[in-house]
């Protein structure tokens, strides 16, 4: 899926992402070969090739669990993935959140919103291509620290001399 | 002659959030899906 930079509206460390689930499946389910990337777009709706709607080079792993079990909770409940390596998402261009999994069993439904036209697509596993696109994407939390990077802005030295 | 060095460092103010994408419209949109 691709969130826009106005929906973001901010530079973020992304550290988790939380869903909400809905009303309807059930409340956990395990997914073997899960993987979540994430990546930098130009584009507000995604093409065929996975790869091609990103900005080269900037496809990162920021979660991988072999088995994962993920535990929904009741309905409206919301639940929350940490990534194993947090992602610094600038603030510019667009945010690709692709995940992947091979098999799996139970079926987790989450709250989605009418984001715009090929706002997500899905494919097979392993596929280089989708087999179609969605208008809508998941009501998320992207969690995290916000706004400028945590680092040394710049340092003041100031010598007094006198006699 | 008298001399000082004053030397200093400012840090970013950072702050946690959780940055609330979207809203509650379609309970039946594709699921995290293993059936």
């Amino acid at each position: 899926m691709v969130v826009l930079d106005s929906d973001i509206n901010s530079a973020v460390q992304i550290e988790s992402i939380s869903w909400k689930r809905s009303t309807i499946g059930v409340d956990s389910g395990i997914f073997t070969n899960f993987k979540i990337y994430m990546g930098y777009s130009t584009l507000d709706q995604l093409g065929d090739t996975f790869s091609a709607n990103y900005i080269q080079g900037t496809r990162t792993l920021v979660y991988s669990n072999p088995s994962y079990q993920v535990v929904a909770g009741g309905p409206n409940n919301w639940f929350t993935t940490t990534l194993d390596t947090p992602f610094w998402y600038s603030g510019n261009n667009n945010l690709i959140i692709e995940f992947e999994w091979s098999t799996g069993a139970g079926s987790i439904y989450a709250w989605h919103w009418a984001a715009g036209p090929n706002r997500a697509i899905f494919g097979a596993y392993g596929s280089d291509t989708s087999d179609g696109s969605e208008n809508s994407i998941p009501h998320m939390m992207i969690n995290g620290p916000v706004g400028l990077q945590s680092e040394t802005l710049g340092s003041i030295k100031a010598t007094f001399g006198g006699e | 002659m008298k001399r000082a060095l004053l030397a200093c460092a400012i840090l970013a103010t950072v702050s946690f959030a959780s940055i609330d994408v979207g809203s509650d419209v379609m309970p039946n949109s594709k699921p995290f899906c293993g059936d």
